[in-house]
């Protein structure tokens, strides 16, 4: 069936591949990421694809070319629709045994959590082989960091406006279960609405870090 | 709503975000005293003004960083992890900061313990 049916949002130039119309798109990565804040391997997902947009456009440009039933990026008319598809058909992939599954692969007694930090404090986590390079204080991570700063920044309630977001294998217990960030008042009458989840702990804690994430 | 039981306690806050707050400032513990309170936040004026980033901030607006912790919490001994921000201002009360932008301020994440 020709752009399955639906002429409007999507053209087929060539009778192969399905595009979509128009050029400002709605990605499929930040739906995912937006739909699942919470969920490790929905963002690691998202991560992929927008990995994978990168190596599409440089192998064959900024027009999108891969064949897919369900397109990376889609025009805004078909967003909404987009959201919908993606809440209803990825339900079951990002629930808990899917994160559970991503944290049973890591090495025996030990986790992955991330933290979006400053480049400076990477430095010294990196130098030390501690988290938040031996500062002494309350040690906060969450599971799944947002990918973009000002999204992380926002859900987490952080001071700062993050520059890295740094996964890390962490000993397995040393964290608290995960809580739900409250808003902050990070200036008078500006709020941060928090909501997302983050775990704390305290003390030295070694940490190997696996993947940094560049904002 | 004043929570009544809080007030004049002595307190201890310890900061440990931003983390370039550690290097400049020290994690503390910086001691302080509850002047106010509302349904969520608790006002305290610190015993010694903090110099940070060029500000010097003299009284701390603390409310419970995670949901199901609540202010009280810090008067069953608990080290209670709050969202915290600190505020040039020299003030007992907690009106007197709602909305004015003009206040030098700056957010960081901590805990509060009472003495």
């Amino acid at each position: 069936m020709y752009c399955s049916g639906n002429p409007i949002i999507y053209k087929d130039p060539t009778g192969h591949v399905i595009l979509p119309q128009g050029n400002d798109k709605v990605s499929l990565s930040n739906t995912i990421r937006n739909e699942f804040p919470n969920s490790k391997v929905a963002n690691l997902v998202a991560d992929v694809l927008d990995k994978g947009k990168a190596v599409a456009e440089k192998v064959f440009g900024k027009e999108p070319v891969l064949p897919m039933a369900y397109p990376i990026e889609v025009a805004p008319a078909a967003g909404s629709g987009l959201i919908k598809n993606v809440v209803d058909k990825t339900k079951g992939l990002f629930n808990k045994s899917a994160d559970d599954t991503v944290n049973a692969s890591t090495k025996a007694g030990t986790e992955v959590v991330q933290r979006a930090m400053s480049k400076a404090e990477l430095v010294e986590t990196q130098k030390t082989g501690l988290i938040r390079g031996g500062k002494e204080g309350t040690h906060y991570v969450s599971d799944a960091v947002n990918s973009t700063a000002n999204r992380a920044r926002q859900r987490l309630a952080i001071p700062n406006k993050p520059e890295v977001r740094v996964s890390m294998e962490v000993p397995e217990g040393k964290f608290s279960a995960p809580s739900k960030v409250e808003p902050f008042d990070v200036k008078p009458g500006k709020i941060l609405p928090g909501g997302g989840n983050e775990r704390t702990a305290t003390g030295n804690i070694a940490v190997k870090i696996l993947d940094i994430l560049k904002y | 709503m004043k929570n009544v039981k809080l007030l004049g306690h002595k307190v201890t806050l310890k900061i440990s975000d931003p983390w370039e707050f550690g290097t400049e400032c020290g994690i503390g513990p910086f001691k302080g005293i509850i002047k106010d309170t509302n349904i969520d936040h608790i006002l305290i004026k610190l015993e010694n003004p903090i110099k940070y980033n060029g500000k010097v901030l003299i009284v701390a607006l603390c409310r419970p960083r995670h949901s199901g912790s609540k202010i009280e919490d810090i008067l069953n001994r608990i080290q209670l992890s709050a969202n915290i921000l600190l505020l040039s201002v020299d003030t007992d009360s907690i009106s007197t900061i709602n909305n004015d932008r003009s206040i030098n301020s700056a957010p960081v994440i901590g805990t509060v313990e009472l003495i």
